[in-house]
């Protein structure tokens, strides 16, 4: 059996006849448990940076937010590539790309109706990388499943 | 005909293709892949063998031809090739137009790879043909999402993917049933994104 992680490679093949969840399994090793997390955690950071230092209170809202979650989006490209290398790049792409767009949709938000601080900006796309990372992880515990 | 698009698509991917898939990746699914791979029985048809990553998740001993568009791929799979402890033959060849006699293998798996056959259904169904009655087709896929969130962002990826190799949205579940297999068992990797299809030629 399989140590580390899933439980598509459980048990014989062909013996369940239904649709079920195999069990609560996850990416339990810990190299890429923090690989994931950091790239996450540092997309958010990059994301919510860049779009701080680009909008101001001169912008539109929802041109702001748009330009944001733009930004976040070639931001978290760059993340892919870079943490995907190490850590591989389909499991990646998912959560970066979510927090990229989020991040800077809420930085853009935000920038175009106050002054935002480098420290919150970056705080903020820190705390929605960590969020969308367990949202994920959660999802793909549930998606985990046999159907046989 | 070879389709020569996706030859050259696959032969300019050559030179970066170990750099990306080689570390992360294949860390990642290593294990997974090597029990994926451990149900090998019989003579063998391995589609899309890329530069031969897989190789080494395959068991010994066993009767294995591979096949790739990519000139360049099987030239860097060689190597891979040569240090596996049984029967592995490389063939470069469309899996649309393989040539193989009918019923000639036992199995046919594939990895990552009807995320870039241009046409899958039409791919699939060559691989029914090459199949024995009741023959396995066991596939490690990646594929389109059932859900929204994860769906709207792989379309969204998707062209930028596309140009440098695989389609992020295929349904290949969808694609092996239509193909006229019937699909066993498919349990997922990752979310419902990254998938192991098990599914068996008609009788």
């Amino acid at each position: 059996m399989v140590a580390n992680r899933r439980s598509l490679y459980h048990g014989a093949e062909g013996a369940a006849s239904t649709r079920h969840l195999d069990e609560w399994t996850m990416e339990t090793r810990p190299y890429f448990i923090i690989g994931d997390v950091s790239c996450s955690v540092t997309v958010g950071v990059m994301s919510g940076i860049a779009v701080m230092a680009t909008v101001d209170m001169g912008w539109p809202m929802p041109a702001a937010m748009f330009a944001g979650m733009l930004f976040g989006m070639v931001v978290a490209a760059g993340g892919i590539i870079a943490f995907g290398l190490c850590f591989g790049m389909m499991e990646l792409h998912m959560p970066a790309m979510i927090t990229g767009m989020l991040t800077g949709m809420v930085v853009g938000m935000l920038a175009s109706t106050r002054a935002v601080a480098i420290e919150t900006a970056a705080i903020l796309g820190a705390a929605i990388g960590a969020t969308v990372y367990i949202a994920i992880w959660v999802a793909d515990a549930r998606l985990c499943v046999d159907r046989s | 005909m070879m389709d020569f698009y996706t030859q050259e698509k696959w032969d300019r991917a050559s030179s970066c293709f170990d750099l990306v898939q080689s570390f992360g990746a294949e860390r990642r699914w290593g294990p997974a892949k090597r029990e994926f791979f451990g149900a090998m029985q019989g003579k063998v048809l391995f589609v899309g063998v890329g530069t031969g990553l897989d190789i080494p998740s395959f068991p010994p001993d066993r009767e294995i031809v591979g096949i790739d568009i990519s000139a360049r791929m099987l030239a860097k799979a060689q190597l891979r090739a040569t240090a596996y402890h049984g029967r592995l033959e490389l063939r470069q060849l469309d899996v649309h137009e393989m040539g193989f006699a009918p019923g000639s293998f036992d199995q046919v798996y594939t990895s990552c790879t009807f995320c870039s056959v241009p046409d899958p259904v039409r791919g699939l169904q060559a691989l029914r043909g090459v199949l024995k009655p009741d023959g396995e087709l066991r596939m490690f896929e990646h594929t389109g999402s059932r859900y929204f969130p994860f769906n709207l962002l792989l379309h969204l990826m998707n062209p930028i993917a596309r140009f440098s190799g695989p389609e992020l949205t295929r349904d290949t579940e969808g694609n092996v049933a239509r193909a006229g297999f019937t699909i066993v068992r498919v349990r997922h990797v990752y979310l419902d994104v990254i998938k192991t299809i098990h599914a068996v030629a008609p009788v």
